[in-house]
């Protein structure tokens, strides 16, 4: 055994160790807790929606006589330990009327709560309802965005999109135009951890990056973390995004779908047993390719050649929910997406009577697939356990082939090239995660997983065969393996009436095949009450990130290659700790205030004159470490309740880097340093048939890399002779140094709905940047048309944006 | 849904990106003195002056015909003054150009900021063997491989330059020679530089140049080829092998101007800054001590 291995194993040995302490440290606070909680009564349930008996997430329970309270975990299971007595108990969550059950507590009780939606507008749904109000929440620089707000909000061509909707929350930007990239708090799109019923999704873009991955009709809730994580989430730098699917209803078969100006979607869920096993599927489509194929292939005809070309993607969810009893329930959830883009060009000539051919194809693609099985088991009421195994996997490929047959004379010349290359990442995990409620003032989570990444950098095979040049090469980088081995426990506990803190710690073991990286990473979060209506808050939280991301830096590809850390290149940390004031100023209008400051290291960025298309070079050969770091301050006022709801939000931040060998080793802005960051966002719903959706933007323009000067190069005139000349240089002063023109935008929409027979439908028609606004996608110094005779032909500043006013509109319908 | 032509046309009109001139808000450069001269230890001092200008002036680059240029050594005493030759070109006479010597250069012009630099000649590297092969070329045509030993400098970081030049003579009448002198374009798959190749044909330019990072302080055989300069009737063929020892500023300057030309017009590519070490202007004054090796006379 190779000496590394040995000191691997003795590293992984340690690295349990910690896990098994931590572990025993959960151990006794059980232990300790039980004696003090002996004589006391548990009440545990579910809560859920009336409707399709899908599970509340983070819905409240309060007890009023004690104010005591709780909310529900990610699968609406709450505990709540109290002394034997009388209690009356509010269950309640926004958009639903609240239920009030009067509780003898003299036994451990089950009680599931199912919560009806609220059916009017005018309805308080929420009243003596506290601990699911901003102040009261110890964790800060969280939002949680309803999927009724993603539909409800106008979407470029009518897709609505829930990535494009986080972008309108301070600290979170968009990458440009179009982007469905999130860069949260300066980080980069490969520092979020976006997961999906648990499930890393690694590329979360469809189209180039102008829509998401997520079809809005699978989704149930959506939790974004900017700052001051639970020890519960680790290995990416920025921010969690927490996706949940829907369960699939439990009581009767319903459905949803729509069409629009590019896709089609529909979904269906519904009982597969009564009360027991339900089921959801949904999937989407974009058709551009089929309905451009016949004037594709006209175009074609007319050139006197054979043209197919197209590109799609799709989407696919699916879940199966099942209810063994109260105690235990297993969910089986899927996705599967693709994108494509293909061409296939043939074209005939005939010379000296032979007929000449040239044909040629070509196509890129790109997709995740995602598996998890989940296991919920209530081990006793304070206790609750959920075991996953999952699988997710993102591949992106691109080929090309070409085939010529020529007559030269009579003889017959060919030549044939094919190309392809292909990268990927899958990983496997399995993980335990409890949940344990001692008491009113404990909320304990704990918990282990193994992730088993495994990365395949990069293959490129060519092939070519001429008369005169043959090749048959293959480059390729050896897949990688490593495991990612973690476990956690954090506390959200009270000390008196004010303070509420989430204190926790992640701890992990990253061991690709030549080193092993170990990080034990605090977490803390705090609420101080100043009022019964405002709080105080302050979270710090150190993140590592294993995985590095290789992506294209001018132009957004789906061309991502992850790569573990390693030890030329070795892992990502971040500390952020942030500081913020929150107010609930009357009953549905929130406020929040923040102040965050993040350092980040090891990040990587490309060399000069580096892509990811030279891939004859080592990845590690390709880029440089530095640093970075970004502080600001952002502000979300939120009204959630009535007829008029939305938010303003306002981001102040600085984003820079530092690498010692980029940019003369001097500070540069990153590209996606934006001074200023606004949004505006408001529905308003006059009654139950009509809704409008407004959504303004306005940001700091991106910063670009753009030489402002030229000058000739060293020329020494060996061998000009009379055709000496000068080679000009275009001086890239530094990195990040020209800001394009800032971005805004106005998107404006309605939706009318119209109750039918057998459900209802809704047409939503809706305006993109609605007064047209150029917004710059990419600048580059380019020349005006000089002419005929090209004499006037001058230097300027160009701007290519991509999308003026663009109206769309979409017929949707559920039964 | 009835007529999709009109539904494909509204697509690409949706989709068509839409381009426009607009206005440069930047900061616009005022123009600046660019000196540029790789002073070597088998030549005489020579300085080529020329200014930059902004992006937006659309002025033609010009050479600076009345600069004044002043040579210093390290202990700032003047070596001598510029004499321009030919057009921006500027000749220091009586310098003699020595190993481990530094030396600066003062540039002043009439409506430029006055500009300086400073280098340091490193100590030259000895060849020392020389051998050379007649191999088939990737496209099976006829090359030479040139196998150079030398033995690198144990303690420092080394930067070299190899190059290859050719006066080439044809007698297209009788008695009647017309003599060429170029720098030949070479060909290496040594490690140094093949990390930078293009195909697998390894690395090509007029000027291999790498570091001694992968031998440092060995004995090394560095290898590569060029074409096969055998002359043939009514030709003469005179081959000299430069092998200079470069200063690490002029190292940064040729493996970066190499790259911006790989990488130019390249959108995906990151933008290349290409070095400078010239204060309050552009361009590069650095050192290399040359040794020359006659391949073919």
């Amino acid at each position: 055994m190779s000496l590394w291995r040995v000191t691997q194993a003795l590293n992984l040995t340690i690295t349990m160790r910690i896990f098994a302490k931590l572990f025993c440290t959960a151990s006794l606070l059980f232990i300790s807790a039980y004696p003090v909680l002996a004589q006391k009564f548990t009440i545990s349930g579910y809560i859920s929606d009336s409707s399709n008996n899908e599970q509340l997430i983070g819905a409240s329970i309060y007890v009023t006589d004690i104010k005591e309270g709780t909310a529900t975990n990610a699968f609406g299971f709450y505990s709540l330990t109290l002394p034997a007595g009388q209690y009356h108990v509010v269950y309640s969550y926004v958009g639903y009327s609240s239920k009030s059950v009067n509780v003898n507590l003299t036994e451990n009780k089950t009680l599931s709560v199912a919560l009806s939606p609220s059916i009017s507008l005018n309805e308080v749904v929420i009243t003596d309802e506290r601990t699911n109000q901003i102040q009261e929440k110890s964790q800060m620089s969280t939002i949680t965005i309803t999927m009724d707000k993603v539909k409800t909000l106008p979407a470029l061509m009518g897709e609505k999109d829930l990535i494009k909707t986080l972008q309108l929350l301070p600290g979170v930007q968009s990458g440009g135009e179009g982007s469905s990239g999130l860069y949260v708090r300066g980080g980069g799109p490969d520092q979020n951890l976006i997961l999906l019923d648990g499930v890393p999704v690694y590329n979360a873009s469809h189209l180039f990056g102008f829509f998401s991955v997520f079809n809005a009709d699978a989704i149930n809730n959506v939790e974004l973390i900017k700052g001051g994580f639970p020890a519960r989430y680790g290995g990416r730098l920025s921010s969690v995004l927490d996706i949940h699917m829907k369960e699939g209803n439990m009581n009767k078969l319903e459905g949803e779908g729509s069409i629009g100006v590019i896709s089609s979607k529909l979904s269906l869920q519904g009982p597969i047993k009564k009360g027991k096993t339900s089921f959801i599927v949904s999937g989407r489509r974009t058709y551009i390719d089929v309905l451009a194929r016949p004037i594709i292939k006209a175009v074609g005809k007319s050139q006197g050649g054979n043209i197919v070309a197209g590109y799609y993607f799709y989407d696919l969810n699916g879940k199966i929910n099942h209810k063994f009893s109260d105690r235990s329930r297993l969910y089986l959830s899927t996705y599967m997406g693709n994108d494509k883009f293909y061409f296939n060009v043939g074209e005939k000539y005939y010379s000296n009577g032979h007929e000449n051919t040239f044909k040629t194809k070509g196509d890129l693609a790109w997709g995740n697939r995602i598996a998890a099985v989940r296991w919920n088991y209530m081990i006793n009421p304070k206790l609750f356990s959920n075991t996953t195994i999952t699988y997710s996997k993102y591949k992106f490929s691109t080929g090309m082939s070409l085939n010529q047959i020529e007559w030269d004379g009579d003889k017959q010349v060919s030549t044939e090239y094919f190309s392809n290359f292909y990268s990927g990442i899958d990983d496997a995990t399995a993980k335990v995660d409890f949940d344990y409620m001692p008491n009113p003032n404990h909320f304990i989570k704990f918990g282990a997983g193994d992730i088993y990444h495994t990365f395949s950098p990069g293959a490129t095979q060519t092939k070519i065969s001429s008369y005169a040049f043959r090749l048959d090469s293959t480059i390729a980088s050896n897949k990688l393996y490593a495991h990612e081995l973690y476990g956690y426990i954090e506390d959200d506990f009270k000390i008196g009436n004010r303070l509420k803190v989430n204190l926790g710690a992640y701890a992990t073991a990253f061991n690709p095949k030549d080193t092993t990286f170990f990080s034990v990473q605090p977490r803390f979060s705090a609420r101080y009450l100043i009022g019964p209506k405002s709080s105080l808050k302050a979270s710090y939280a150190t993140m590592m990130q294993a995985l590095h991301l290789l992506t294209n830096p001018t132009i957004g590809l789906p061309t991502d290659l992850w790569l573990p850390a390693t030890k030329r290149v070795p892992v990502e940390y971040s500390k952020q700790v942030a500081m913020g004031y929150a107010q609930t100023i009357h009953e549905g209008y929130e406020l929040s205030i923040e102040g965050y400051y993040k350092s980040m290291s090891n990040l990587i960025e490309y060399k000069d004159g580096e892509s990811y298309s030279a891939q004859n070079t080592g990845w590690e050969d390709k880029v440089e470490l530095g640093k970075g770091w970004s502080y600001g301050a952002e502000v979300f006022f939120e009204k959630k309740l009535g007829k008029v709801t939305g938010w303003v939000g306002y981001t102040l931040s600085w984003t820079n880097r530092q690498f010692a060998n980029l940019n003369y080793g001097k500070i540069f802005p990153y590209r996606y340093d934006r001074r200023h960051d606004i949004s505006v966002v408001v529905t308003y719903k006059p009654n139950d048939h009509v809704d409008f959706g407004l959504v303004w933007v306005y940001g700091t323009g991106n910063a670009y890399t753009l030489g402002l000067e030229r000058y000739w190069a060293y020329n020494d005139n060996v061998g000009k002779g009379d055709y000496n000349y000068n080679q000009e240089i275009t001086q890239v002063e530094s990195r990040n140094n020209f800001r394009a023109p800032a971005y805004h935008r106005l998107d404006l929409g309605v939706n009318v709905h119209k109750p039918t027979k057998w459900g209802e439908r809704t047409l939503s028609m809706g305006l993109y940047n609605a007064y047209s606004r150029q917004n710059p996608f990419y600048i580059y110094w380019g020349y005006t048309d000089g002419g005929f005779f090209g004499g006037d032909s001058q230097r300027v500043l160009k701007q290519v944006a991509l999308f003026p006013m663009i109206p769309s509109i979409s017929y949707s319908f559920k039964f | 849904m009835k007529n999709p032509i009109i539904y494909i046309l509204s697509v690409v009109w949706v989709f068509a990106s839409c381009e426009k001139v607009i206005d440069f808000k930047g900061e616009v450069k005022t123009p600046k003195i660019v000196i540029n001269s790789l002073f070597n230890t088998e030549d005489s001092f020579k300085v080529m002056i020329s200014n930059s200008l902004s992006l937006v002036d659309q002025a033609q680059l010009k050479a600076l015909n009345e600069a004044t240029v002043k040579l210093y050594d390290a202990n700032h005493s003047l070596l001598g003054d510029g004499i321009l030759t030919t057009d921006g070109n500027y000749y220091i006479p009586d310098v003699d150009i020595a190993q481990g010597n530094t030396y600066r250069i003062e540039v002043s012009n009439d409506g430029f900021t006055s500009v300086w630099a400073e280098n340091e000649v490193p100590g030259k590297t000895a060849i020392v063997s020389v051998d050379i092969n007649n191999i088939n070329d990737q496209f099976n045509g006829p090359s030479k491989q040139i196998s150079m030993k030398f033995k690198d400098d144990p303690g420092s970081e080394n930067f070299y330059m190899v190059e290859v030049f050719t006066d080439y003579s044809f007698e297209y009448i009788p008695g009647n020679f017309d003599t060429y002198h170029s720098r030949q374009v070479l060909t290496t798959n040594d490690p140094s530089l093949s990390n930078n190749a293009l195909s697998n044909g390894g690395y090509a330019s007029d000027r291999l140049v790498f570091s001694n990072a992968n031998f440092k302080g060995k004995e090394y055989t560095f290898v590569f080829s060029t074409y096969d300069y055998t002359p043939h009737d009514s030709e003469k063929v005179h081959v000299e092998l430069h092998f200079s020892t470069l200063s690490k500023e002029a190292y940064s300057y040729f493996k970066s101007l190499d790259k911006y030309n790989q990488t130019d017009g390249n959108p995906f590519a990151t933008p290349v800054q290409v070095f400078t070490n010239v204060e309050n202007g552009f361009g590069i004054f650095a050192g290399a001590a040359k040794v020359k090796y006659i391949l073919l006379d």
